[in-house]
Order: C-alpha cells, then structure tokens, then sequence
C-alpha cells in the first residue's frame, strides 16, 4: 500500500513538473488519471475517471496570473481513491474536487514561496556568471515536485477525511490573506517594467492602454492590436519627419 | 554566407529548446517567469557575451529578470528573437530588449492562450477522452501523441524562427534604423499592455463598509465613483514610484511589505 502511494506521490511531482515545463499536458486528467490508475494496477478505472474529469475541467486553464483550481492533483488523488476503493467513477469525482480547490491555495502558496527567488537571482547576477543562474532553477523544480508530489501522497495514504479535519486546523483568514497579497504582488513587477519603459515623452501610451481596459472593458490581446495600430502610426509619422529632414527608412 | 554572420548554433538553438522544460519552475507573482527566461537565454548569451566584460553581463543578466508573463509556447519566439536582438545590438541599445519583451508578452499570450489552450487541446482532449470512457487506452495514448507533437513541434519552430527571422530583419542592410525603429514600437506597444495589465494582473477591492443613517456605505463602490481600479493605478504607481526613488533596491522590502499589508489587511476585514 505505501510503496503504491509513494509511487503515485512520484507521479504527482512530475505531473506538476510538467505543469511548470514542457506542457505534454501529462498533467491534464485523462493522462494523469490514466497513469495513476496503471500505477494502482486499475488502468480502466483511470481511464474512465480521467476521462470524466477531463470532459468536466475541459475549460479550466491558468490565464495571465489567474490560478485555477488545480486539475492535475484532482484528478490524480480522485484516481486513486476510486481504485483503491472498488473503481466507482462517482467517488473518484467526488473526491478530486475538493482536492483540486484545496490545491489551488497550494499553488497560490508555492508562487508565492517562489518570490524569495528573485532577490537571490538578483544576488547572483551581480557575479555576471550565466551558469550560476541555473541552480534556482533546480531549486524550482525541486520545491515544485514536492510541492505536488506531497500532498498526494498523504492526501491518498491517510484518505481525504483526515486531510479535511487537518484543513479545518488551519485558521481561514491565513488563507484568505495569501490570496488577497498575492493578488497585490504582480504590482510590484510592473513598477518595475515602467521604471525602465516610461519616460517623459511616451506616458500618454499607458494611460491610453489603462483607458482601453478600464472604460471599454477590453482585454490584453484587444488592447494589444490596438497599441500595435497606434504604435505603427507613431512610427510612421516619425519616419516621415526624418524622411524630410535627412532620408529616412523606406517602410 | 549568411550564415557566417550568426553566432548562434542549431545545438545552442537546441540546449535552449531543452532549458524551456524547466522554463516556469520558478514562476512568481512578483515577476512571473523573469528567471526562466533568463535561463532558457543562458546558451546564447554565454556564446554572445564570451569576450565582453563582466559587467555587461551582469547588465544582460539583471535586464532578463525584469517581470516577464507569456505563454508557455509563444515565449520560444519571443526567446528566439531576444537572442537576436541581443547578438546584434550595442550596448547603448539594449533598452530594446526590455521594450520588445513587454510588447510581445501581452499579444503572444493572448494568441497562445486562444490557440493551445481554447482550440487544439479542447479539441483533442474531447475526442481521446470519449475514447477513453470506453476504456481504451488509446484515448490517453491518442491525446499525449497529437498534443505533444503540436506544442513542441510549434516550440521548435518559434525558437528557429525568432531567431532567424530576428537576423535576417537587423541584417537587412539599415540596421540601426530598423533597431530605433523597432524600440520605439516595442516601448509604445509595451506602454499599452503595462497600462492593460494594471486593470487585470493586480487585483484589489475593498470589502469594509459601514452603516450610515439608513443605508451601507460600501467603500469600494465610493472609489468605483471617482474612477474603477483606482486603488490598482495607486498601488502600481507607489511601487513604480518607489523602485525609481530608490534605484531598485526597496524591491525585497516592497515584496514583504505587501504580503503583510494584504495579510493584515484581510484579517481586519478591510480587504478581500
């Protein structure tokens, strides 16, 4: 019994480690379920949970820096409990919700943990060595596959009734505050990216992009065909003024 | 004859394919994917920086840690041209860099997101998993195989093209010209997708209210008032406004400062 949750825990690390990576997309429910259900020696039961589940979350993706709730330890712990439990589909849904909902404040949790990365990228850079970069990396994909591989292989091991009275432990309003910081977080980064872009003469664009997305309700890609548009002119416009003045590029 | 003008290898092209199997293992909220794109970047820019001093390089390593957010497929190509960008441009243009990543992201991921994730996948996935409710494992095999083959094949290609593409355009004869050109489309375009982002990555509402007489007086809908997001263009201003006063060295402080003020200010109620 333990080595077979040790060994679906194992998946679990690298299903997330494809969420962070190469997207093969292992991590999505017919293929996590499927190999978990092969690992638990049950392969229809994995097809069929992870089929279901799959057809059930098709619309569920990470947008932008939205986290959704997490499929891929729904599936995976919703699996293995229909298999170990006599392969009835409807348990294994039932028990991949709430898990792929806990699981979202874990992700939440690991980007946030991740943060301290930077101000250590930052260290090594001054050193001006590529190479020394890669070890975050390692660290990364390290905290990743446990961060995943972890949770279910307890969550399967002691059965989803014990992780829920953990759960009820830990007070709400710490979990509520991460979600509420880590959604104040990304401002800092474009701080950072206006630091280097805005000037004196350019300010007119941000507010023109933040107009866009605030009044018309348009979204990224809309606001960015508009930009390109405004961009282009601009640019044209330039190169007709040095056209004049010294031959400008023939666009 | 070309060719002799590039730096960069189909090998090293191929080390930077690889290195993007890793590329968000330390995706953050503060700069999303800044590290893993440096990282992808590694094999070209130790080939592109070799001879040049130390702190050009430190320079070229701080620049790709900017806050950076793409899909996980479009980045090839941004990671491709970048390459590009950085084998030809001189040190006094390198702000380029920053520009064209901020102008890319925010279209790249856009069509990413429409492609790989609401078309192809969807498409795929329904029909291997109808397959597999069956319970036949060529379902699963069927999905792994033609998704697969679609992401990474269009990686591979991205990669090839943006940077090869990237070339041809700067080589083409008025390069300096196409390089100012090209920085101050990438800064404009970039200009309108930080503005954009301000309304939809940084996220803030006040929850408190109090009654009045009658009525509830909900704070956030007085903001909402004066204009919507008015808290989010605050919040982004003080820390763009705090990073320039400071050079960039209050960015740990600020990263600590929020998660307690967010934390802080959940817990009272405040925030939420």
């Amino acid at each position: 019994m333990i080595l077979k949750c040790l060994l679906v825990g194992i998946w679990a690390g690298f299903c997330g480690l494809d969420a962070f990576g190469p997207q093969f997309q292992f991590r999505k429910p017919l293929l996590a379920g499927t190999v978990t259900g092969l690992l638990l020696g049950d392969l229809r039961t994995g097809l069929v949970v992870g089929g279901t589940l799959e057809l059930m979350w098709l619309g569920v993706n990470a947008v932008g820096a939205y986290t959704p709730p997490d499929v891929t330890t729904g599936a995976i712990v919703g699996t293995a409990i229909a298999a170990l439990t006599g392969g009835d589909v409807s348990v294994g849904v039932t028990a991949a919700i709430p898990v792929a909902t806990l699981m979202q404040q874990g992700i939440i949790l690991l980007k946030t943990i991740r943060n301290v990365f930077n101000g250590w990228a930052e260290k090594l850079a001054e050193a001006g060595d590529f190479r020394k970069l890669d070890q975050l990396q390692v660290y990364g994909v390290l905290l990743t596959f446990f961060m995943y591989a972890i949770p279910c292989f307890v969550t399967i091991y002691v059965g989803s009734a014990a992780i829920q009275s953990l759960l009820d432990v830990i007070p709400a309003w710490i979990l509520t505050g991460l979600n509420v910081a880590s959604k104040m977080i990304p401002a800092i980064g474009l701080g950072m990216l206006l630091n280097y872009m805005l000037k004196k003469s350019n300010w007119q664009y941000l507010v023109l992009g933040f107009a866009f997305a605030n009044y018309l309700g348009l979204n990224l890609f809309a606001v960015s065909i508009i930009a390109i548009g405004i961009a282009g002119m601009h640019c044209c416009l330039e190169n007709k003024e040095a056209q004049s003045e010294e031959g400008g590029l023939d666009l | 004859m070309e060719n002799q003008k590039r730096l960069l290898t189909k090998k090293d092209l191929l080390k930077m394919y690889f290195r993007g199997y890793c590329f968000q293992s330390t995706q953050n909220f503060e700069r999303m994917q800044a590290i893993g794109f440096l990282s992808m970047m590694t094999p070209a820019l130790e080939k592109i920086y070799q001879d040049r001093p130390k702190e050009e390089k430190v320079r070229a390593m701080k620049r790709h840690l900017q806050f950076y957010n793409n899909h996980n497929t479009m980045n090839h190509f941004v990671v491709g041209l970048c390459s590009a960008l950085e084998e030809t441009t001189d040190e006094d243009h390198k702000e380029l860099l920053t520009s064209v990543k901020a102008g890319l992201m925010g279209p790249l991921a856009g069509v990413g997101d429409a492609l790989y994730f609401n078309t192809f996948y969807p498409i795929l996935a329904s029909i291997g998993a109808t397959i597999a409710l069956e319970g036949n494992v060529l379902g699963a095999i069927f999905l792994f195989l033609s998704f697969g083959l679609i992401n990474h094949g269009s990686k591979w290609l991205f990669l090839k093209l943006g940077y090869e593409k990237g070339m041809d355009m700067i080589l083409s004869g008025q390069g300096n010209k196409v390089i100012s050109y090209m920085t101050t489309f990438a800064t404009i375009v970039g200009l309108f997708v930080v503005g954009q982002m301000i309304t939809s990555t940084v996220s803030l509402k006040v929850i408190f209210e109090f009654a009045s007489g009658e009525g509830v007086i909900q704070i956030q809908s007085l903001l909402d008032k004066i204009t919507p997001k008015l808290l989010n263009v605050l919040l982004v201003g003080f820390c763009w406004w705090s990073i320039k006063k400071t050079d960039g060295k209050c960015i740990t402080k600020l990263l600590y400062g929020l998660m307690a003020l967010g934390i802080l200010l959940s817990y009272i109620g405040f925030l939420g």
